[in-house]
């Protein structure tokens, strides 16, 4: 019976995984196809690989929220009857995601698995099961990343307007500015690789040390940039400001893939990961780390749908989103990246998708789109009220189920 | 798709906006053919170039609503929706005007004064050329609002700048036009009524396109 639950475990965690890569990986990678930064085939290659590297990498953290961060474990004292809990709360995100994504609902998977947990924690444990401190943590930190993307994104790209959009000499500055973009981004990336994550703990090189490490080398790497970017670019021209960007945003579209693996994968692999668990101990083990291996099957099906259905969502959106520029783009990346790497080294598990949205609408704000329809986010608001309650019910219905077919 | 993009960018108001401003260019040539046909006492052609303007209107009128249909509350553009509609309100004014000109003109067959025809033809051509800076402006608008550079601003603005200089020769033209009509010796009442009025409404064009300009010059203001 455990083999049957682990297996059906892997083949629903499979799916959303899957389901992730398929339509959310196209988030991010919308922009630089749009304002043609990157080709669709470039798009589909880095969004698949990327985000298995983010989900292998540094994605331990929030799917070690998703297991263990929102029902008490003490609460539920049999393995047997967690595992199945893991396995309804898998089955009811992925049916709500499913649902969604036939009805064109702009759904995340991240609140659906949440509200999944909640509702096989009360049913299984009672009230008192769910870690409710942990869980408004989790629930603000759903409204505080779009609004921190929002606050980046218009931050940005008020910097490139006011500095590099408007006033003289534009290709020398953007050139100057470039590189600190090129830095900030690799500092980013690079402490949370060092900080705490399987790799970081392997290397094991402590707090400042990371730091020094991760900042001498984003200055290294920005030199670098400024040496890249003064050779690639020889025609100095005010339309040169946009090409510098168009650069840069291939790095953003890196960082957003990696960010969007790193928080994205635990939707898939946290229930996935307890249920082996209890697979492998016979015992519900709060201690133990999410295995590798398991955030490399996350990584790996995601990556699959990227590639298999991915590059239609991407494409499809990429000729919607034709008003955004190279500098546009770059701002949006920026803040959406930024935001969720740092609540994924937080451990909150946040929405890639509504990060989007923040940072488009602080891009918005900050008069950088042509036309942004502002009322998707009373819209997003409205489905975060509706997708905990809904997946939670549903959850609880797929437990009583499970437990009566296999208790 | 449940990506939340679908329904999160909207095609750029000012995409229309270009479209009505070529609707309004296309009224404008068709507005001097019909002048020239009237004013040339053998031409028979007037009521077809009166007819097409009408059309003319009434598409700029639908796709002018269509504008307005879809600019919800929640619709964020990198200019103020308020100036945005006034814009469009002056632009629309001035093919407004046009077909105003020619129903003035339709009402009576006029025999215009030789010593007038010049100076008619003239107001003509400011108000035509007023009405050609319109899409040429909104053009360079999309491109300043894409770039934020100084010298896509500067284009804009000199075409503002030739707005108000159409718009000023236009009023000179008005104000000789009208002080000749006054001092026509021998001419009934209802002609010098006819053409008055005539002159004002062609005189309405300009000062209509001239508006539109002062408000794109709010709407790109920094």
């Amino acid at each position: 019976m455990e083999t049957v639950i682990l297996i059906l475990g892997l083949a629903v965690g499979a799916y959303m995984a899957w389901n992730i890569g398929a339509n959310d990986v196209a988030n991010g990678m919308a922009s630089p196809v749009g304002a043609k930064a990157i080709t669709l085939r470039q798009a589909v290659l880095i969004g698949g690989l990327l985000d298995f590297i983010g989900a292998t990498f540094i994605g331990s953290h929030v799917a070690d929220t998703i297991r263990k961060g929102i029902v008490e474990p003490s609460a539920v004292q049999d393995p047997y009857t967690m595992s199945l809990g893991l396995l309804a709360a898998l089955m009811a995100a992925s049916i709500w995601v499913f649902l969604s994504s036939w009805k064109q609902i702009p759904v995340s998977t991240t609140h659906s698995i949440v509200g999944s947990m909640v509702g096989f924690g009360i049913v299984a444990g009672g009230v008192s099961a769910i870690k409710w401190w942990t869980l408004v943590g989790i629930v603000l930190s759903w409204i505080v990343s779009p609004v921190f993307a929002c606050g980046l994104g218009y931050l940005v790209f008020e910097v490139i307007r006011r500095n590099l959009l408007s006033g003289t000499h534009l290709f020398r500055k953007a050139l100057r500015l470039g590189p600190i973009f090129v830095g900030l981004t690799f500092f980013i990336i690079l402490t949370s690789l060092l900080l705490d994550t399987p790799l970081g703990s392997r290397l094991d090189f402590g707090v400042t040390y990371s730091l020094l490490l991760s900042l001498g080398v984003s200055i290294l790497l920005a030199g670098l940039s400024n040496i890249w970017l003064r050779r690639t670019l020889k025609r100095k021209s005010e339309q040169g400001v946009e090409k510098v960007f168009k650069r840069l945003q291939i790095l953003t579209a890196c960082y957003v893939s990696v960010a969007h693996g790193a928080n994205d994968v635990a939707n898939a692999v946290g229930p996935i990961a307890g249920i082996y668990i209890i697979f492998a101990t016979g015992a519900i083990s709060p201690q133990a780390p999410v295995p590798m291996f398991l955030l490399a099957f996350g990584g790996l099906f995601i990556a699959l749908g990227c590639f298999l259905w991915g590059h239609r969502v991407i494409e499809t959106l990429g000729h919607q989103i034709t008003e955004l520029t190279n500098t546009r783009g770059f701002s949006v990346d920026f803040g959406v990246a930024t935001s969720v790497l740092l609540a994924s080294k937080l451990g909150l598990p946040v929405s890639t998708t509504h990060a989007a949205v923040g940072a488009v609408v602080g891009v918005g704000l900050a008069r950088g789109m042509a036309a942004v329809d502002f009322r998707l986010v009373g819209k997003i608001c409205l489905y975060w009220v509706v997708t905990l309650p809904v997946s939670a019910l549903s959850c609880m219905i797929f437990f009583v189920a499970l437990r009566a077919i296999f208790l | 798709m449940r990506s939340p993009f679908v329904h999160l960018f909207r095609e750029s108001p000012f995409v229309k906006l270009l479209k009505h401003a070529e609707i309004v260019q296309e009224g404008g040539g068709l507005f001097r053919k019909a002048m020239i046909c009237y004013l040339d006492g053998s031409c028979t052609e007037f009521n077809t170039f009166h007819m097409n303007v009408t059309k003319m209107e009434h598409e700029a009128d639908r796709l002018k609503r269509n504008i307005r249909g879809h600019l919800p509350r929640g619709l964020m553009m990198p200019v103020d929706k308020f100036q945005f509609l006034l814009y469009l309100r002056e632009q629309d004014k001035a093919l407004d005007a046009v077909q105003d000109s020619l129903h003035w003109l339709s009402y009576r067959n006029t025999d215009v004064p030789d010593m007038l025809v010049d100076d008619l033809l003239l107001l003509v051509d400011k108000a035509v050329d007023s009405i050609k800076q319109l899409p040429l402006m909104v053009g360079r608008a999309m491109v300043y609002l894409r770039s934020y550079s100084d010298k896509d601003r500067r284009q804009v603005k000199e075409v503002i700048k030739a707005l108000r200089l159409k718009e000023s020769e236009s009023d000179t033209i008005e104000r000789k036009l009208k002080s000749d009509i006054f001092a026509l010796p021998s001419v009934d009442a209802i002609t010098v009524f006819h053409l008055i009025r005539l002159v004002e409404y062609m005189g309405d064009i300009s000062n209509h396109a001239e508006n539109a300009g002062d408000v794109m010059r709010a709407m790109i203001a920094r």
